[in-house]
């Protein structure tokens, strides 16, 4: 083989070591020769100070290295135990305390006690007598109560609390009945005069009467002491929230005139559901006549 | 040395940090390294050749392979180092020249371990591979010294397996043509004596 003809597979043999010597030409022979040379590399001795050392220095990166590696994980390792360790001691204490203020036992006691009282040992008799104890002499209290209850009347005060009750529930009852009757009544009036297609305005005071409020339905009380009571007040002087009676006494939710189907006042419309009139009351604020 | 010399088990031991591991992963590998930053870089050969081991050290965990593979990879290291360092010193010219440092006693050289390393005739291989062009003679290198294929040394140098196979194919005939021309020059001199 010439200069000129070294072959692409010519040139692999010859880096690789497999060439034929005999098929080659003198100059690719002295190639080979010194490539083979070159190859001796591969199996030189290597001085064995410098290997230590090299070794040494290897296992120290490597330790290093891992090290590093730990160093890098450790702040997300140590906040995942951390948060699972506190919210572990939260359970406990939580659970400790409702049972303590529950007087029950956690989950895990009945299965606890099992096992303790299979392997003989029971630590929780004397707890279990002393709470059983206590739960006796509740019981028995509190029948006692019950029983004398029964006999015991009613104070004077609480009586008349009673009674005013009752009668501030028959009202609201009333004065929703009331609403109910004239918020349909506007309603189907206002049906009517919008298929009239009439150009007066409707008019729903005119068309069914006054708001039930302004009548003054489920009101019986009329010393006019009460804040929303007697005859509807000046626009915007209503009662602040929460200063009416109790929101029991009040109507039930849903009860109150829809804004839309309130009389034509000054107001700005009725109030919310819930924030109607106690029973009793008078007008919602806004929904008065004018001051 | 360990008993069981298996690449896995080797490989596994070594990314423990067992220094016998490491030791077999050094010998099996070392010399062919050497050689090929002796041919790139002789002065400082040997401390490049550390500073990839403590490369390769210090990624080994993260390996996985065979023995052909890690082979790659570690000349992968050192031929990078060697850019790194070539980069360096474009960037930073060297403030003593060759004058001044011929001055100092600073040569040139193989220091006296490496040429310990090798043999006579290797040593004369060597500064054959080394007459020719870097680039050439870094793909001869390891494609003999290293004994990767084309295909790994193109991926370990950047190039196409073509572009490596046009260079290996220009640096044997250039090879063949200096040896040529030195048998010339030698047989012109002996018959002139």
């Amino acid at each position: 083989m010439r200069p000129n003809d070294l072959t692409p597979s010519a040139v692999d043999e010859l880096l690789e070591g497999s060439a034929r010597r005999e098929t080659l030409s003198e100059e690719y022979q002295r190639v080979a020769g010194t490539l083979d040379d070159l190859r001796l590399l591969q199996t030189a001795e290597l001085d064995p100070l410098a290997e230590a050392k090299a070794v040494q220095a290897m296992a120290e990166a490597a330790g290093e290295a891992r090290r590093r590696l730990w160093r890098t994980s450790r702040p997300r390792l140590v906040p995942v135990g951390l948060r699972f360790a506190l919210a572990l001691g939260a359970v406990i204490i939580v659970g400790t305390a409702g049972a303590a203020v529950a007087g029950t036992s956690l989950p895990g006691t009945d299965v606890a006690n099992a096992v303790f009282q299979q392997l003989g040992l029971e630590p929780e008799d004397e707890a279990d007598e002393a709470a059983d104890e206590a739960d006796r002499e509740a019981d028995e209290a509190e029948r006692e109560a019950e029983e004398g209850e029964r006999d015991i009347p009613l104070p004077e005060p609480a009586a008349a609390g009673q009674a005013k009750a009752a009668q501030m529930a028959a009202n609201a009852a009333a004065f929703a009945e009331a609403v109910r009757v004239w918020t349909s009544c506007v309603r189907d009036a206002a049906m009517v005069h919008e298929s009239l297609g009439t150009r007066e305005d409707f008019d729903p005071v005119a068309a069914c009467g006054d708001h039930p409020s302004v009548i003054g339905v489920g009101n019986d009380d009329d010393d006019g002491d009460d804040p929303g009571n007697g005859g509807g007040r000046p626009q915007g002087a209503g009662p602040p929230a929460g200063a009416g009676p109790p929101a029991d006494a009040g109507p039930p939710a849903g009860a109150g005139p829809p804004s839309s189907a309130g009389p034509k006042g000054p107001g700005s419309g009725g109030p919310p559901a819930n924030a109607g009139p106690p029973a009793g009351a008078g007008p919602p604020a806004g929904a008065g006549p004018p001051g | 040395m360990h008993a069981d010399e298996r690449f896995e088990n080797v490989l596994e031991a070594a990314q423990a940090g067992e220094e016998w591991a490491l030791t077999v992963l050094y010998r099996r590998n070392q010399p062919a390294l050497l050689g090929y930053l002796r041919t790139q870089r002789p002065v400082d050969a040997d401390d490049i050749a550390s500073e990839t081991w403590i490369a390769v050290a210090r990624g080994l965990r993260r390996f996985k392979g065979d023995e052909e593979a890690l082979r790659r990879w570690i000349f992968t290291i050192a031929h990078r180092r060697l850019l790194d360092l070539r980069r360096d010193e474009f960037r930073r010219p060297q403030a003593v020249s060759e004058e001044a440092a011929a001055q100092a006693g600073i040569q040139e050289s193989p220091p006296a371990e490496a040429e310990a390393l090798a043999s006579l005739a290797t040593r004369q291989a060597l500064e054959q591979i080394a007459s020719l062009p870097a680039d050439e003679a870094e793909v001869v290198v390891l494609r003999v010294v290293a004994g990767l294929s084309a295909r790994d040394v193109a991926a370990i140098t950047g190039r196409s397996a073509g572009n490596v196979r046009v260079m290996q194919h220009r640096a044997l005939r250039r090879l063949a043509k200096k040896l040529f021309d030195k048998t010339f020059v030698t047989l012109l001199r002996s018959l002139a004596m």
